[in-house]
């Protein structure tokens, strides 16, 4: 080890004193000095691990916590791939989750992002391969990384896709208390395109009508107050959940500024076509059903895609049978198709479509991925 | 609004009938929907919101 810090020294001398002695030369012996100077500290340390095998576990994290406060991170980094794989093969997996979590959280409470985030995604990984579904009590540790993980930072992406996957296990659209917090996450942030998305698949109410009074308010139209409760409302029900339709529409029209009054009826005739719809999916009469959609077409055809979602409504709830023609396809099928197949399960056919924008583009990824 | 006017009031509870009637009223007057925010277009599937758009 000495040697080779000598070795450094001499390196860097030589750049000194010699004009001719290129500046990529001497990086890429520096570099070459930093990996082999981490090799043996890796060999002696697995040497001494293997000697004081009992207490090797609490030594090893503290060994490795230090040298990141230390500032040794691509020595540390290379140690927890180290130790990473060796657990992995000794399925040593509550001690392994428990090193990546503390090591992902002190990589990037010291701002490394890429060892962070790294560590975060095989996080993941031994979570899948632990088999583990122990959402709760994970889903906050899991979110707790992803809010330190920068924005612009691309594994980010990556890393809830995995978790988002891991926790649909059985089902296809991911647990819905950890999408409950990657919105709260995104909302922090101020995104609220993505924490709508999220919310969609979430359980929690009241959390997404405080956000789209929030998100309405800062930049939607005036003239949607109605319109942006509507097309959450529907698109629950599309998901088949009832509740959190309900719980959202009843703390977004009790808590928005401009809709807040004791309660129903309403000004706005389409949100008491959702208050009746509502009661009306409780009660599952396709009679009622049919009047409403009747009674308030002028106010579901402001936006095009409540047709599309009535209909889609209308079987799950009531037992209308899909029209052939949506089945066979055609421009609506299609197009219904890309929507609810996002919603629901299976693949979509929207890859081929091209974004005009980016977070177009990020929408529809998170959309596949459910 | 007399209860029995018409055939769909006895589709829906009694006491709907009169918010519906009124609801009905209130649509014929209804001017055109503007023009969507990107906020609210942001929520449509992705399809949709280039038509529309």
């Amino acid at each position: 080890m000495l040697f080779f810090s000598h070795f450094t020294r001499v390196c860097l001398s030589m750049r000194q004193s010699t004009p001719f002695c290129r500046e990529s030369d001497v990086a890429n012996i520096t570099h070459l000095t930093v990996k082999i100077t981490t090799y043996l500290k890796l060999k002696l340390f697995f040497v001494d691990m293997a000697a004081q095998n009992v207490r090797g576990v609490s030594r090893v994290l503290e060994k490795l916590e230090n040298s990141i406060k230390d500032g040794n991170y691509y020595e540390a980094h290379q140690m927890y791939r180290t130790i990473y794989f060796r657990y992995l093969s000794q399925k040593k997996y509550t001690e392994l989750l428990d090193m990546l979590y503390k090591g992902a959280l002190l990589f990037l409470e010291h701002d490394q992002q890429i060892s962070g985030a790294d560590l975060a995604i095989l996080l993941v990984e031994v979570l899948v391969k632990s088999e583990s579904t122990n959402y709760t009590e994970w889903t906050p540790k899991l979110c707790k990384i992803f809010a330190k993980i920068s924005t612009n930072y691309p594994e980010r992406e990556t890393f809830i896709t995995n978790a988002i996957r891991w926790s649909a296990k059985g089902g296809a659209q991911g647990h819905p208390f950890l999408h409950q917090g990657i919105a709260q996450v995104y909302w922090n942030e101020k995104n609220y395109v993505h924490a709508r998305h999220h919310y969609l698949y979430s359980k929690d109410g009241q959390g997404c009508a405080k956000l789209l009074i929030e998100f309405q308010t800062t930049q939607g139209y005036s003239s949607e107050e109605d319109l942006f409760i509507t097309q959450v409302v529907l698109q629950y029900l599309c998901l088949r959940n009832q509740a959190t339709a309900s719980q959202t529409f009843n703390n977004y029209t009790k808590e928005h500024p401009r809709i807040r009054k004791s309660g129903p009826p309403y000004l706005l005739p389409l949100l008491n076509f959702i208050w009746f719809l509502l009661q009306a999916i409780e009660s599952r009469k396709l009679s009622t059903f049919t009047v409403l959609c009747e009674q308030y077409e002028p106010s579901i055809k402001r936006d095009p895609c409540y047709i599309q979602y009535l209909d889609k409504i209308g079987q799950i709830f009531f037992g209308v049978k899909p029209p052939p023609q949506q089945q066979r396809g055609g421009f609506f099928g299609n197009f219904l198709h890309s929507f609810l197949s996002g919603l629901d399960d299976d693949s979509d056919d929207d890859s081929t479509v091209q974004a005009s924008t980016s977070s177009v583009r990020v929408l529809e990824d998170n959309t596949e991925l459910d | 609004v007399v209860l029995g006017s018409e055939p769909w009031h006895s589709q829906v509870p009694a006491d709907w009938v009169p918010i519906i009637a009124r609801d009905s009223q209130r649509q014929r007057k209804q001017t055109s929907q503007p023009p969507f925010s990107d906020a609210y277009l942001s929520g449509m599937p992705s399809k949709r919101r280039k038509i529309v758009a």
